[in-house]
């Protein structure tokens, strides 16, 4: 038997992919949100270039930050009514390993793919050809960060009912920085200043997400499944 | 260390900025005299509600051994 | 059982019992230290400190909302140690005293926002300015909002302590990240602001009231955060028989 330290996470990994996909349809929803929101800015404020192209970074950010958030709700609720949720916290191996390929996975099938599409919508709104290589570094750095964090909300609110919008409401706060650092990579490369020490702390701020987010959720899946 | 105000007019306006200082201190000591009252009434709230469950159990106990019957002490 | 001596302190700190007895003792010299040291802050930095050179005298706000800023922001670690203490030793104090702190410390941070952005008006014009300050304080508001939230949508009272435990360790983590990401964020917008302490640049004159009123500010939280949780106490072991005898002792005094 094959069990390496990293046995668990691919093993999980590649479930919650195989899961995701099976659901196909249901993967294109954070997609679709992403077009459909973007397309509520330039009719909401006014579809002028000039304006949008100022608003585009962030909007773009925000935009993405909401979708992963919609998304992120329900990444453990199926787990935790089958019972592969406790079969997890009983199980003797790393709990930490499972977990990150959950959430990895959930990367996967949402912020890549959200990544991947935002040159669509920095086309609709207008975003200057400098913001665009830093915008797809930031969002594929920044949406695992998301998930990371979301997936901490997910695990506090999974036995409530109706948890989404409390869910918003604890992980906002702490997306903030996540987002500060996103759309200040994109700002700058725009600004014409360098753009990649920028990027680095957003890459820090994943790193420590890898690092600490686990333990929370971890600590929230017990209380959960003893509930 | 003088005090920096002639009049207690003086001291209220406050060259024009009287009306943002005092409102800031007003809203302020209501927000933290608040913050020591709750505690307070919930304190005594909950030592009323404590005695009026010993009085009804001490009438329960007395009225059930009136009538000869040995109870629980507590339920 | 290992050096049981040497932890008895801590577990009889954990007594709810000891902690109504001992603060019994302490509360009224407390309440005078608390009532003496902010009146003496506030009058003195009312009437008696010199006014500011280029604000005049609305810089007297910051008499209130800088106390209030730093107890918001320490209240928040209060309510996160008391959280992990509550998690790792299961101690029903620790809980107390986290769900004590929740409140008081999102009363603080909003007087801190309401003095800030009155201050604002005068100074700048507006009530409302995205300071790097004023935004790390609103943040924090949802912070304590966020924990107040998870506990009260939770029926079960170990759940709710649990869950807003861990949710107010997450914060604690991210709260200087957060302060650091808004400081940075400031910057980027506005390179020169008019700070709202300029601490190090203050006449002596002024920064004594000021910190008369922080000091003043610690011991009130430390005088709201007992009291809310005596109350508390009393709450949840009303059954027991220590309680039902202070009762009955009050009453028989009266």
């Amino acid at each position: 038997m094959t069990s390496g330290y990293h046995s668990g996470f691919i093993a999980h990994f590649s479930r919650d992919v195989l899961l995701h996909y099976r659901r196909r349809s249901d993967l294109a929803r954070p997609l679709v949100f992403f077009i459909i929101t973007s397309t509520l800015v330039p009719l909401g404020v006014v579809p002028e270039p000039a304006t949008l192209a100022t608003l585009a970074p962030g909007i773009i950010w925000i935009i993405a930050l909401l979708a992963t958030l919609l998304s992120i709700e329900n990444l453990f609720a199926e787990d935790w009514q089958d019972g592969t949720l406790e079969q997890m916290l009983i199980s003797p191996n790393l709990l930490v390993m499972p977990i990150l390929g959950k959430v990895a996975a959930h990367w996967l099938m949402v912020g890549l793919p959200l990544t991947l599409i935002s040159p669509l919508i920095a086309m609709m709104l207008y975003l200057p050809a400098e913001g665009l290589l830093p915008m797809l570094l930031s969002l594929a750095l920044g949406t695992a960060a998301l998930s990371l964090v979301g997936a901490v909300g997910a695990a506090l609110t999974l036995p409530l009912q109706q948890g989404g919008m409390l869910l918003a409401l604890l992980v906002m706060p702490l997306y903030t920085p996540i987002l500060i650092f996103g759309s200040a990579t994109v700002q700058s490369a725009i600004d014409g200043l360098v753009w990649s020490g920028t990027l680095a702390t957003l890459t820090a701020v994943l790193a420590l997400a890898i690092a600490l987010c686990p333990l929370a959720i971890i600590g929230a899946l017990r209380l959960s499944s003893e509930y | 260390m003088k005090i920096q105000f002639q009049s207690l007019q003086d001291f209220m306006v406050m060259d024009g900025h009287g009306m943002y200082v005092w409102l800031a201190v007003l809203v302020s000591l209501w927000v933290l005299v608040s913050l020591v009252l709750r505690p307070l009434s919930q304190h005594r709230k909950i030592t009323a509600s404590i005695e009026r469950q010993l009085q009804g159990e001490k009438i329960g106990y007395l009225s059930s051994n009136r009538r000869g019957e040995s109870d629980a002490p507590n339920s | 059982m290992t050096s049981n001596r040497k932890w008895t302190w801590f577990h009889r700190l954990g007594s709810p019992r000891w902690f109504y007895h001992k603060t019994s003792q302490w509360l009224p010299w407390l309440s005078i230290v608390t009532g003496a040291l902010l009146i003496t802050g506030l009058v003195w930095g009312l009437a008696y400190a010199p006014e500011d050179a280029r604000q005049g005298n609305s810089f007297r706000i910051i008499y209130l909302h800088v106390p209030a800023s730093v107890l918001a922001l320490a209240g928040y670690y209060v309510m996160a140690i008391a959280g992990a203490v509550g998690l790792i030793w299961k101690m029903k104090l620790a809980y107390i005293v986290m769900r004590a702190a929740a409140p008081l410390g999102a009363a603080l941070t909003f007087i801190a926002l309401f003095t800030g952005a009155v201050w604002g008006k005068p100074t700048w014009g507006t009530y409302w300015v995205w300071d790097a300050r004023i935004t790390s304080m609103l943040i924090l508001l949802f912070l304590y909002l966020g924990v107040l939230a998870l506990r009260n949508a939770y029926n079960s009272y170990e759940a709710a302590n649990k869950s807003s435990a861990i949710l107010s360790l997450v914060g604690t983590v991210n709260i200087p990240i957060i302060y650091k990401s808004v400081d940075w964020w400031q910057t980027l917008h506005q390179p020169a602001t008019i700070k709202f302490t300029g601490a190090p640049s203050m006449h002596p004159d002024m920064f004594a009231p000021l910190l008369v009123m922080i000091v003043g500010f610690y011991s009130f939280y430390a005088l709201v955060l007992i009291l809310y949780s005596r109350a508390e106490v009393l709450q949840r072991e009303q059954k027991s028989s220590w309680v039902r005898e202070l009762v009955t002792d009050k009453r028989d005094r009266r």
